[in-house]
């Protein structure tokens, strides 16, 4: 079993931002390296920010992914809101 | 074309982009920031996007907009950065043959992008207190199949 490492920045947006700043960058192993396991270190980091990640939507550059997506190291994951244009 | 200006939204441009003597109908909507909110008095909103999936998503606003009315023209722009009270936030420009596709395209694309579009508005009151706007959580939009 590797236990070979990735990194991954994670871009938030909106009221994202007032509890995790616009960006940070989280590590793990490859074999956990899904969508939902940036967003579980995230909130271990800022757990004030849950009510609003469980409410997010990731994406990876203009294409929404699910939770289990794979992630790659080096890969930018962006934490959308929910949304209020208008 | 652009969906997202940092500048002040130019109706003009949109209008001349979609000029079409075949369309009898134009509807505009433009979003403005109002003075109140909540009982709170509004001093200027900050917009910001996630431009890649903000742009994408209207763009295909747009283009489902054009299917499902069978309307020739729908075009949607949205600021983003500080906007005071009485600046466009957002302009939507339809035209159609006739005004009823013409009304409920409009309709129909104004909600689409609040429900979808990743843009956020932060709200600041002249009690120096500033909220951001509930909003929609964002889904992956499948249009109805056809039949």
């Amino acid at each position: 079993m590797s236990n070979q490492k990735i990194t991954v920045t994670l871009q938030c947006y909106g009221e994202l931002q007032r509890w995790c700043g616009a960006s940070q960058q989280v590590e793990f192993s490859k074999e956990q390296a899904t969508a939902q396991a940036a967003i579980d270190q995230l909130l271990l980091a800022f757990p004030q920010a849950e009510s609003v990640l469980k409410r997010s939507a990731c994406a990876l550059g203009d294409r929404l992914v699910p939770t289990h997506e794979k992630l790659h190291n080096g890969a930018t994951l962006a934490l959308i809101p929910p949304v209020s244009g208008g | 074309m652009q969906h997202l200006s940092e500048q002040p939204l130019d109706l003009d441009t949109l209008l001349q982009a979609t000029a079409d003597e075949q369309c009898g109908a134009l509807v505009v909507f433009g979003g403005v920031v109002r003075l109140h909110n909540f009982g709170l008095e509004v001093t200027h909103i900050d917009y910001s996007a996630y431009p890649p999936l903000a742009q994408k998503t209207l763009s295909e606003i747009e283009s489902e907009t054009r299917d499902k009315f069978g309307v020739p023209h729908c075009r949607l722009v949205h600021r983003t950065g500080r906007l005071k009270v009485g600046e466009l936030s957002v302009l939507a420009v339809v035209r159609a043959p006739h005004r009823g596709e013409a009304f409920d395209a409009a309709r129909y694309a104004v909600e689409a992008l609040k429900h979808r579009v990743a843009v956020w508005k932060h709200e600041h009151y002249s009690d120096g207190s500033c909220a951001y706007m509930e909003g929609c959580t964002v889904v992956e939009h499948k249009p109805a199949a056809a039949g």
